[in-house]
């Protein structure tokens, strides 16, 4: 068994990174959202792109839920992809209404039929939007696509309050289970919870004993930062994957948003971690999107630098030549390309995002700083994948006591890495 | 102290009186920061940080924009900052102007140093910025 990589479809920019790593990818995840953005070319390039890469599709009802505010434009006005989308799932109402869906709404609404519509979105929504061309060349050929997974419709629990949503998950998951015979698919409970649910023992019990029906889960814990989280919040994931994975040995438990963190989990039966072309490893439940800054991958720390932080530590290491910069910093192919002489504060510059710089360096700051991203994750999923748990505990601390002895940064900086070892090696 | 002007009056009630000695550029982005002013003198770059409180989120502002300029400083209204503050302030090499709000007068408290943290490839970035702006 190994850990498998999962990369969301964000943008349609993703599609020139994701092919240039497909070989190193096992599953792509469309959000349904995107999906209803530019949805022919999201087709096409399935087919065309990505011809034999599995895929899921995240069902995402949970955003008609929330706060509407989080699905709308700078103008106030609901994104078109979600218009769309809330057609699709039959829930144009809570567009016109402009209020977020309640219980009693979804109840009016019919499980049954929220169940069918989101499951036969997943199933069909692709192949009914590819261009026309496509589309019949594809009918002769008989390789209609679908989706390797379903993913049951779910709303989110993100507090106590929102438990009483769980029996409404329970019944579309309980349906779910019925519809899904029809296109013979396993079918994945989808977890949404917060930190406060995660370290609620009783409710997260009562939500994995419902869920393990299924025949596999997908979780996304709201905004679980691996850099800022306290050793208890670690300690309760561990025990959401091992507690359900005592009750279903042999079903597949994938992490939606997780970074290196969540890939050791997989000593505890987490069997995929997925996470965007630029970065998406944690992610905000009730929040809208912001303004991206490309930042630089610290590989000895697991995280994005802010490019203030990176200026200092190339100063205060010091690295003067491209050798030093590979020991020290990074030695993957796309460093190996741009930091190609000994002007290290020059050469990185390329990785080097500003908000009000011109286009071109905004550009190459983005383009380089995704390809690193990539390549990093690449050996750490082969890392994961090729060595122990104790092999990658040990790595995590001879990195901690490195950068400690030499005061290359300051603590708060690197001091997760001290938090994620206290909590894995009482596990060796 | 509490006052009764935000950050951004207290820049404007300031800038004249810098305009006399510098040229003055408001609102300069670099990286992840936003300067509220930087003043430029022959070669010279150096960055102001206005606050009326919060220090200690001040000094993190500075010591980024120590990197790319050649001084910095941190504006306030007129007010008796602690000893450890201004201790702090001079350990790294941060001046410190006061502004009157009743008489309009601004006072170079502290006298700041060359920037140590400076790092000379992006301070000349920022340096060809400003001279765009």
């Amino acid at each position: 068994m190994k850990l498998e990589h999962l990369i969301r479809f964000d943008t349609a920019e993703d599609k020139i990174f994701l092919q240039e790593y497909l070989n190193d990818i096992d599953l792509i995840v469309f959000n349904a959202n995107i999906l209803c953005h530019q949805s022919t070319n999201k087709a096409d390039t399935l087919y065309s792109s990505f011809p034999n890469k599995k895929f899921f599709i995240d069902p995402r009802l949970y955003s008609f839920q929330l706060n509407l505010s989080n699905i709308k434009n700078k103008a106030g006005k609901i994104k078109s992809s979600y218009m769309k989308l809330a057609i699709e799932y039959g829930l144009d109402y809570v567009i016109d209404s402009d209020t977020s869906l309640t219980i009693e709404q979804v109840l009016k609404h019919g499980l049954n039929k929220l169940s069918e519509d989101i499951l036969d979105f997943q199933n069909n929504f692709i192949n009914e939007n590819l261009d026309s061309e496509m589309k019949e060349m594809i009918s002769f050929s008989k390789q209609f696509r679908t989706p390797e997974i379903l993913i049951a419709p779910a709303f989110c629990i993100l507090d106590e309050k929102d438990l009483k949503w769980l029996d409404i998950n329970k019944k579309l998951l309980d349906i779910s289970l019925k519809v899904k015979d029809k296109y013979n698919k396993p079918l994945y409970a989808n977890l949404i919870i917060s930190k406060e649910i995660l370290s609620n023992k009783k409710a997260i019990t009562q939500i994995l004993d419902i869920y393990c029906k299924a025949d596999g889960m997908v979780f996304w814990i709201d905004d679980f930062n691996e850099v800022s989280i306290n050793e208890n919040i670690i300690e309760n994931l561990i025990s959401l994957l091992i507690y359900y994975k005592q009750k279903n040995q042999t079903k597949k438990i994938y992490s939606l948003y997780g970074g290196y963190l969540h890939q050791i989990l997989f000593n505890f039966g987490l069997n995929g971690v997925c996470h965007s072309v630029a970065y998406g490893e944690s992610k905000k439940i009730n929040h809208g999107g912001g303004i991206p800054l490309s930042k630089f991958y610290l590989p000895m720390l697991y995280k994005r630098m802010q490019p203030e932080s990176m200026i200092r530590l190339i100063r205060d290491i010091p690295i003067k030549t491209k050798k030093e910069f590979y020991e020290y910093i990074c030695n993957c192919p796309i460093c190996k390309k741009i930091i190609n002489n000994d002007n290290i504060k020059l050469t990185f510059f390329s990785y080097l995002d500003d908000l009000e710089a011109t286009d071109t360096i905004r550009r190459n700051a983005k383009y380089n700083c995704r390809s690193h991203y990539l390549e990093v994750k690449k050996k750490e999923f082969t890392l994961i994948n090729t060595r122990t748990f104790e092999d990658l505990v040990k790595i995590l601390e001879d990195t901690y006591k490195n950068i400690s002895i030499n005061h290359y940064m300051v603590k708060p900086e690197y001091i997760h890495l001290d938090r994620w070892i206290k909590v894995l090696k009482s596990y060796i | 102290m509490r006052h009764n002007l935000s950050e951004q009056e207290l820049v404007q009630k300031v800038k004249p009186l810098l305009l006399k000695k510098y040229e003055v550029f408001e609102e300069v982005k670099i990286f992840t920061r936003s300067i509220d002013l930087i003043l430029k003198k022959k070669d010279t770059i150096i960055a102001v940080e206005f606050k009326l409180r919060n220090w200690k989120k001040a000094f993190e502002q500075i010591m980024d924009y120590q990197l790319v300029t050649d001084y910095s400083y941190l504006c306030i209204p007129k007010t008796k900052l602690k000893e450890d503050t201004l201790l702090l302030l001079k350990e790294r090499g941060i001046g410190l102007l006061t502004y009157d709000l009743e008489t309009n007068i601004l006072v170079e408290e502290v006298k700041p140093s060359s920037s140590k943290e400076k790092v000379d490839f992006y301070r000349d970035y920022l340096f060809q910025k400003v001279l765009k702006l």
